[in-house]
């Protein structure tokens, strides 16, 4: 998803006419995006709902000093995530979650991360019922990855650009792919036997 | 070492969570564009142009008042409810987007006209109902629960007007916790 055209000009004209209706329609546009990044780097829903509030009146606090500044490359989501990603990491992981060193552990090396292992097949794609163990079992994984993987991931499904999570995060764009690459294949083998799972089930039936 | 991961996983992974209904709350959206129309309000416009002219207007609406508050009959309200939802905030406890270094130990809002009792519902962050007070007379009630969220700060806090033809509800208001 790229960033929808206009979002800049919206929050000029709240910041510089003080124009509600562009507030609405961007706070419309981005909310729920939001706090689905927050939910993903945060792990808990009231935290991403607190995180959210304090970031909106951020934004509304910005525009009220006039202090939004258009940069190149640098779009409304982004500052956004930005605001929110600092706000988060400030204001409640340190209290709530340890940060732990990026480790792979034995079990998810390199030969059982490359796909299947021999005699195993690709699953098809995902059943409704199976999609939604395998959205419950992703989110505990997820909320297990280190700190700077979550982050990477979390953007990644508010479908951010690396390049933009470059920014955001404030690592080089290859350190980002790596924590992305490092970080789905710890999901993928937390997700393991579900995935066989998934596969017996379709090959059976 | 080299790490990878199926293309088709990395699809699946994301077809899934990106999949998921998670919105934001009611009392999210209107703590934020509370704010937003604040900043909006055309009482706060503050350039000196427009200094001469709102103070022309302000003169004018004093006067209209005068004469209405003189010669018309009283507000049925008595002037705390304007219309529909809107409450006149200087009268709420704990003030409105507060935040305060100690949980709350009372809430109290503007009396509403016909009314028989009151309700207060305190929600956390994520808008779950976590306090319901008895239904009270007066337009206070104390808290008797503790407030503790270990994840989230915000609270919202509605009230349930109960009374012949006078049902409806205040809020949401917000305040959070240092």
């Amino acid at each position: 998803m790229g960033e929808a055209d206009g979002d800049d000009e919206l929050m000029f004209r709240f910041q510089r006419d003080h124009d509600y209706t562009a507030f609405e329609e961007l706070f419309g546009r981005h909310k729920d995006v939001l706090l689905r990044f927050l939910a993903r780097l945060l792990g808990d829903i009231a935290a991403a709902h607190d995180a959210s509030q304090q970031t909106w009146l951020k934004v509304i606090e910005v525009a009220g000093r006039r202090d939004y500044l258009a940069q190149p490359d640098a779009r409304f989501r982004t500052w956004l995530l930005t605001l929110a990603r600092n706000h988060a990491i400030d204001e409640y992981q340190r209290k709530f979650a340890v940060t732990r060193t990026i480790a792979l552990t034995d079990e998810i090396r390199e030969s059982s991360l490359n796909g299947p292992t021999a005699g195993q097949q690709s699953p098809d794609p995902l059943d409704d019922t199976h999609r939604l163990q395998i959205a419950e079992r992703l989110s505990e994984a997820i909320r297990n990855l280190p700190l700077e993987q979550r982050e990477v991931i979390a953007l990644w499904i508010a479908e951010v650009e690396p390049a933009a999570i470059a920014e955001i995060t404030g690592a080089p764009r290859d350190t980002v792919l790596s924590r992305k690459k490092y970080a789905l294949a710890k999901l993928r083998s937390a997700l393991s036997d579900l995935l066989l799972e998934g596969d017996h089930v379709r090959r059976s039936s | 070492m080299c790490v990878g991961v199926p293309d088709e996983f990395e699809s699946e992974m994301s077809s899934v969570l990106r999949a998921e209904p998670l919105r934001t709350t009611a009392a999210h959206d209107a703590a934020v564009l509370a704010r937003a129309r604040e900043l909006c309000s055309p009482v706060r416009a503050r350039r000196p142009r427009h200094a001469v002219p709102f103070a022309l207007a302000a003169g004018l609406a004093l006067v209209t008042v005068g004469v209405y508050v003189k010669y018309s009959t009283p507000l049925p309200d008595n002037g705390l409810l304007r219309s529909g939802q809107s409450v006149d905030l200087a009268a709420l406890v704990p003030a409105n987007g507060a935040t305060l270094a100690a949980p709350p130990i009372e809430f109290q809002w503007p009396e509403q006209a016909g009314a028989e009792s009151y309700r207060v519902v305190l929600r956390n962050a994520a808008g779950t109902p976590i306090w319901r007070s008895e239904p009270v007379e007066l337009n206070r009630t104390d808290i008797d629960a503790a407030l503790h969220d270990e994840t989230a700060r915000t609270y919202y806090w509605t009230v349930e007007v109960e009374g012949a033809g006078a049902a409806h509800e205040l809020g949401p208001f917000w305040f959070q916790l240092q």
